[in-house]
């Protein structure tokens, strides 16, 4: 239960600093935070967008980690918690892509313009969206298990292409190279706490989804095995 | 519209504030659910 409440409180007081903090060009008190060129508040965004991508990232690669686990002892949790770390990263996929879109529509003056980045999130949308249609079109619990493990694996590998590879490649709008010369956002402490608070926060929270994610489905599986189904 | 226009950071304060509300009451209820039909199970 502590982690629970905690949680409720660290995001919240999360949600509300990133919304209510000044952003100042000169930050001089320790809650100022610095105003990103051509962005200003669009910039607060990243509280939110950046913990969504790296949780989409995260859910993908348990999902490997967790088919080959299936592969090699075929424990039917390890499929169980591959299926719910994909089901975590496509959800935290779909969000990255959300959040994305509403800040180009402010930035860039459009939802979607098949930006790479945009691209190639969308295209591992497809990706994944085609896991869960395999999973739901095999009955058979073991043959279902196997071919979604070796697909978990196989969609894994080429995660990191789509995520940070493919959008490096071709030349992208996304503001990592356009803010300045040196291609990051510039934070002062004030931004960096708030920033790694919040990417605490949503791994916290994802964790709770994940766990009650797998207790559900352990659950049905244990029913379904009583009842003979 | 000029307030909304005027305190535009704080309408999306408090949107953002309703959704993780309605989020963190759903995860919680699921929770208790689960706890239940876990101890259910186990009996």
């Amino acid at each position: 239960m502590a982690f629970r409440v905690a949680l409720g409180f660290w995001l919240t007081l999360v949600v509300i600093l990133s919304l209510s903090l000044p952003m100042v060009a000169r930050p001089e008190h320790w809650y100022d935070l610095p105003i990103v060129p051509g962005l200003e508040d669009k910039a607060r965004i990243m509280f939110f967008h950046v913990p969504t991508a790296w949780l989409s990232v995260l859910g993908f690669v348990l999902s490997l980690v967790y088919g080959v686990r299936y592969l090699r002892k075929r424990e039917p949790e390890d499929d169980l918690k591959s299926a719910a770390s994909a089901g975590i990263g496509f959800l935290f996929c779909v969000l990255a892509t959300v959040t994305g879109a509403i800040w180009a529509k402010f930035s860039w003056g459009t939802w979607w313009n098949w930006d790479p980045r945009q691209t190639s999130i969308f295209v591992l949308l497809l990706i994944y969206g085609a896991y869960f249609a395999l999973r739901s079109a095999i009955e058979v619990e073991e043959k279902r298990g196997t071919l979604a493990a070796v697909y978990a694996v196989i969609a894994g590998v080429t995660m990191p292409f789509f995520m940070f590879i493919m959008p490096r490649i071709l030349s992208s709008l996304h503001p990592e190279p356009i803010l300045n010369a040196q291609g990051k956002i510039q934070m002062n402490t004030a931004m960096l706490i708030l920033f790694l608070a919040s990417l605490v926060g949503f791994t916290a929270l994802a964790y709770w989804m994940w766990r009650l994610n797998v207790r559900m489905e352990v659950l049905l599986h244990r029913h379904h095995g009583q009842s003979g189904a | 519209m000029e307030f909304f226009a005027q305190n535009s950071l704080y309408v999306v304060l408090l949107i953002a504030l309703v959704v993780w509300a309605g989020i963190y009451g759903y995860l919680l209820r699921v929770d208790a659910k689960v706890k239940k039909l876990e101890d259910h199970l186990h009996q």
